[in-house]
Formats: structure tokens, C-alpha cells, sequence
């Protein structure tokens, strides 16, 4: 299973500049990372991906074929987890899968087996029948995550699925979507570089629209090696790196190339490192 | 360096807090204290943490216990003047001007002088270029330098931040720390601050202890070392074997990080230990945090359990 787009761009009423301009983006099986600040475009990716917005111009192609031409593809293939809870609140959870079941065509009496094996796929068996509005936001995403895995997708489009968890329900989720993408191409917006981290794969960074860079997660964490220093306070700011505080007031955290003959002793980079140096470079680049 | 240690020398205390909805607590007998420089505080959603805070903040008073601000118990009155609450979404009034809004809440704390104070404020956070933006058409980023300007104008001794950066990026996250850093470090700064935060990273990276709430009680309140110090034993590493993909973590434990070769980071479950065969790795504050509140609810799902659904995902 392949996801494909070529050449993407969308522009959405009344604003003034694209949210896409000339966007490439391809997943294979497995997991495939969308990251990019606010208003980078992921959700609008997304969005184009699920066949929910028509692009002003480029193609999405599944497995090599248009799904622009043959919306019941996308449709029968794809599952869309948006980042908003709109959730039918006054439904308890069997209730809304089982309807969702229903509209996607399963004859009557596979409805509820369809509901029991989406919930217990995302743990939450056990709150079958209490209604969405006195569920957690946590259970809430996790249920949005369950209408998703009804259809069996073979793609997997989820925007921001950790968003407002805890640090339990954070785990369980990253869990789930891993052992997703044994089986489907899971594509996954996110600003929790963290998520990022801990699920490998493929990695697509936008920013303003654009794609910045397009590589395996293992190889942006490489890119920023030598280049995270722990050096101590009173640096002036340069445009050579950026200073960030620690726990520690004496202590701070360089990011870039540290000044000559100073203090400076290096530290092991985070991805999160890796993820700005990458944007200060373009931003750098771009201003040049 | 070693890791700051968590002064007993707390700034703010809550000593045996209460509140209650009805017949139903939202917090119960909780007992915590904050040293000087940044705390976290963490805990489940639905765990009280919200309440705390107002609590902490004087905004609603206690049903129960007392609030000790540097060695002496003090009222709801005292602590709506010494601490602030800086909510997720602050109620800003979207057609007044950073500025006005500043000068607004400077004046009405009963602030000396609120225009120098409001302008003070916009300097150091950077936001002088935003004064006569509207609050409404701030970005994410913009308003909550505007809640750390808040903060700033009332010169209190304690500031509590509710998910200051649940909304932002990572650029945008890394610039609010930095500000809070600087705040902290000014004279006239806060002495403390309370961060609420799902983030593990963040409060490795800045805060010096932790706060963990969980069922409206303080599961725990010390250092970051001490947190991690609850999962010993508990912590370990299961390299990849000769068969290609991630190995199959045992039963009962709990992924916990997922290397880039494929090394999983296990955390075991409740009441267990570790197994014998298994290689150990140092416990970090979110094993410790886990264990706690693994421990309290049992939520977390076993990582070795194919998920159903997706197990049938049809390749």
C-alpha cells in the first residue's frame, strides 16, 4: 500500500496565501510522520490525503491510482482522525461505533461485533456503554482512534492523536498506532516531537506550506549530532546558535556552534534538537 | 552537574488541602510543597490538578486544610495577592490591546504605576511590537507571552501556569521557557513557579522537582531524582534479536521508548519486578511517574497485546 501525492496545493477561501504550495508527500507501510510548527499545513495535508479537501491543483494517488477520480477509494481505504473532538456526546460509545459501522455498509448483525473488537482494540471494552459526554479526553481520542480501525483501514490519516493526553494515555496511544503500522501506512501530524521519537519511521517537515525535509527519523536524530553543547550562563545571543534554559540557572543548553576558545561540553541531541536546528537552518537559508 | 536538589525550604506549602463538588472530592488530604525555581505538575487528566491550582491561587478556598506561603499559614485574601493563576486559556478581553489589557489587570492588582509596569512587561517579553495588537488576534505563542507578562506586572512571589504549553510548538515551547527562566531569574521575579505539564521532556529539561496528583491526592511532591527512584528495579532494555522488527516485550510491562535500532525501554508492571534475564537501565523521572501512577489506577494497557483491530488491518 502506497500514498502518494504529487504536487499539492490548496488554498482555502478568502485567505490570502496557500496552505499548500507544491506539496510532495509519499508513506508506505509503516509509520510516516508529518511535523511542522503552527500553521505549517499539516492539518491541510491531512485533510487533501482524506479526499475531505479537494486541492486546488496536484493528485493523490493510492497505490498509483488517482483518488481525486475515485472518491469511494479513498473513502474505502482511508481512515481520517481529526484533531477536533466531535464526538455525538449525548451516543454512548457502542452507540456511536455501531452506527458508524452501520453507514460504512456492514450488514446489521456484524454491527456490534464491528463495535466490541474497534473498542477493544483502543482498550476502552470496559466503557462500552457510558455515554462519549462523561468520557475523558483521553478515552475520547482513543474512541475517535476506534471509528477509525472499523473499516480495517489500509491507511491510517491521524492529526494530533496525542494532543491533551497524560502520560499513560500519551504510552497507550503511541502503542496502538505502532502496532497499526505493522499492518498499515500510518500517517501522523504532529508538534509533539517526542511522538515523533518514539515511533520512528519516516519523517515529512513542513513549514509555511512547504516541505522543508523528507527523510527517516533515525537520520534527522543523526543530523544534529556535534551540535548540542551544555556551556554555561552569560552567552550573548548570535546568530550562530540558539541558547536554551535548563533546570540548572548556572547551566545552559546550545544549540548550533558554540563560540571559540569558550566553555563548552557536548551533550547527546534529542530529536526535539534535531527538529529546530532543521528549522533554523531553513530559516537561515531562507533569509539569505 | 548533578541535579538540582528539591530545597526543603519551600516557598509555598498546601498542607492536608480539601475541596469538594457536592458530595464528590476533587482533592483529599493532599499534602505538597514548592521549592524555590520551577516545579511540574503532573498527573492524569481528571486528577484535580486544575483545582489545586485554584486552590493553591486562593481563588476558591479550601474546604479543608491550609496554604503556608513562606513559613506562615495564610488566607484565600493573602494568596489572591502573593500567587498567580495563569489559566490554559486566559480570559482576555479580545478587542482591548496587549497593552490596555496589562494596564487593565496592573491597575486593578492595585499596581503603582500600571502604564510603566504594562510597558516594562511587553519590553522584556519581546511583545513591545504586539502593544496595540488586539488579545484576540494574538497568536498561540503571542498570548501565553502575554500570560507570562501578566505574571510579570503583579510582581508576584508564586505563579501557577495551567498547560502553558499544550498548544504550542516546539519553537514556540522552548521560547516560553526561555522567558520563564529569565522571569524567574529577575529580581522581583517569582520565587516559585507551578507548571502543569504532560510532558516528561519539559520538566527534565527545566523544572527541578515534581508534583504528581493522582485521584485528588499528591501521590508524590519532592525532586526529580527522587521520582525516578520509584521505578528502580523496575526499568529495562530489550534489545532487538536476530528476527527482523521490534522484539516482543514481555507480558505485563509497558513500552516506554522505542529506540531508533529497535531497543525497547520497558518499564514493568505493578508489583513486579524486572526479569532476571532482562538488562537493567537507569529509571528517568517518567518511569517513576508511571510506576506511581500505574500503581494508584492500573490504566495502563500491556504494550505486548497485538491491538485487535489493527492486527487485522488488511496490508
Amino acid at each position: 500500500m502506497e500514498l502518494r501525492a504529487e504536487n499539492l496545493l490548496a488554498l482555502y477561501p478568502g485567505a490570502r496565501e496557500p496552505a499548500l504550495r507544491g506539496v510532495d508527500f509519499s508513506a508506505a507501510r509503516g509509520v510516516n510522520l508529518v511535523l511542522g510548527p503552527t500553521g505549517a499545513g499539516k492539518t491541510t495535508l491531512l485533510r487533501a490525503l482524506a479526499g475531505q479537501l479537494p486541492p486546488a491543483s496536484g493528485r493523490v494517488r493510492l497505490d498509483g491510482r488517482d483518488t481525486g477520480a475515485r472518491p469511494l477509494l479513498a473513502r474505502q481505504a482511508v481512515a481520517y482522525v481529526p484533531q477536533d473532538i466531535g464526538l455525538p456526546d449525548e451516543l454512548t460509545l457502542r452507540e456511536y461505533l455501531q452506527e458508524l459501522a452501520a453507514l460504512d455498509g456492514l450488514p446489521p448483525g456484524a454491527c456490534g461485533s464491528a463495535a466490541r473488537e474497534a473498542a477493544a482494540a483502543v482498550h476502552l471494552e470496559a466503557v462500552l456503554d457510558r455515554r462519549l459526554r462523561r468520557c475523558s479526553g483521553g478515552m475520547r481520542r482513543r474512541a475517535l482512534l476506534a471509528q477509525a480501525l472499523l473499516r480495517h483501514p489500509q491507511v491510517l490519516l491521524a492529526d494530533e492523536p496525542t494532543a491533551g493526553l497524560d502520560p499513560v494515555e500519551r504510552l497507550a496511544v503511541q502503542a496502538l498506532l505502532r502496532a497499526m503500522a505493522a499492518g498499515a501506512c500510518v500517517v501522523l501530524a504532529t508538534h509533539f516531537v517526542a511522538d515523533a521519537a518514539a515511533l520512528g519511521g519516516r519523517a515529512t517537515v513542513l513549514a509555511a506550506g512547504r516541505v522543508l525535509a523528507a527523510l527517516p527519523v533515525a537520520e534527522l536524530l543523526a543530523s544534529a549530532r556535534g551540535q548540542v553543547w551544555g556551556v554555561g550562563a552569560g552567552l550573548a545571543p548570535s546568530p550562530d546558535y540558539l541558547l536554551q534554559p535548563t533546570a540548572h540557572p548556572g547551566e545552559q543548553r546550545l544549540l548550533g556552534t558554540p563560540p571559540a576558545g569558550g566553555q563548552a561540553r557536548p551533550l547527546a541531541p534529542t530529536l526535539e534538537d534535531a527538529y529546530l536546528l532543521l528549522l533554523r537552518r531553513a530559516r537561515a537559508g531562507g533569509d539569505a | 552537574m548533578t541535579a538540582a536538589a528539591f530545597e526543603p525550604g519551600a516557598v509555598l506549602e498546601g498542607r492536608a488541602l480539601g475541596q469538594r463538588a457536592g458530595a464528590a472530592w476533587l482533592l483529599r488530604d493532599c499534602t505538597l510543597n514548592l521549592g524555590p525555581g520551577c516545579t511540574a505538575l503532573l498527573g492524569p487528566n481528571g486528577a484535580g490538578k486544575t483545582t489545586l491550582l485554584r486552590v493553591l491561587a486562593g481563588i476558591c478556598p479550601a474546604a479543608g486544610g491550609r496554604v503556608w506561603l513562606e513559613g506562615r499559614p495564610v488566607g484565600p485574601e493573602e494568596l489572591r495577592r502573593a500567587v498567580a493563576y495563569v489559566p490554559q486559556f486566559p480570559g482576555v478581553h479580545p478587542r482591548l490591546s496587549a497593552e490596555r489589557h496589562l494596564q487593565r489587570l496592573a491597575g486593578w492588582w492595585g499596581v503603582p504605576s500600571p502604564a510603566e509596569e504594562a510597558a516594562e512587561a511587553l519590553e522584556r517579553l519581546g511583545l513591545t511590537a504586539e502593544r496595540g495588537t488586539l488579545c484576540g488576534a494574538l497568536a498561540a505563542g503571542q498570548r501565553r507571552r502575554l500570560a507570562v507578562a501578566e505574571a510579570w506586572v503583579r510582581h508576584c512571589r508564586v505563579v501557577l501556569f495551567d498547560e502553558p504549553t499544550a498548544d504550542l510548538d516546539a519553537q514556540e515551547r522552548a521560547a516560553f521557557w526561555a522567558e520563564l527562566a529569565a522571569l524567574q531569574a529577575e529580581r522581583g521575579g517569582p520565587a516559585a513557579t507551578l507548571v502543569t505539564t504532560h510532558l516528561l521532556d519539559e520538566v527534565v529539561a527545566h523544572c527541578a522537582g515534581a508534583v504528581v496528583l493522582a485521584a485528588g491526592r499528591a501521590a508524590f511532591s519532592g525532586g526529580l531524582g527522587e521520582l525516578a527512584a520509584r521505578a528502580a528495579g523496575a526499568c529495562f532494555r530489550l534489545r532487538p534479536g536476530d528476527q527482523p522488527g521490534p522484539p516482543a516485550p514481555p507480558p505485563d510491562c509497558a513500552v516506554v521508548t522505542v529506540e531508533t535500532d529497535g531497543t525497547l525501554g520497558l518499564l514493568a508492571g505493578p508489583g513486579r519486578l524486572a526479569p532476571p534475564a532482562a538488562e537493567p537501565r537507569a529509571p528517568t523521572p517518567l518511569d517513576g511517574y508511571l510506576r506511581l501512577v500505574q500503581g494508584l489506577q492500573g490504566r495502563i494497557p500491556p504494550a505486548g497485546e497485538p491491538a485487535a483491530g489493527a492486527g487485522a488491518a488488511r496490508a
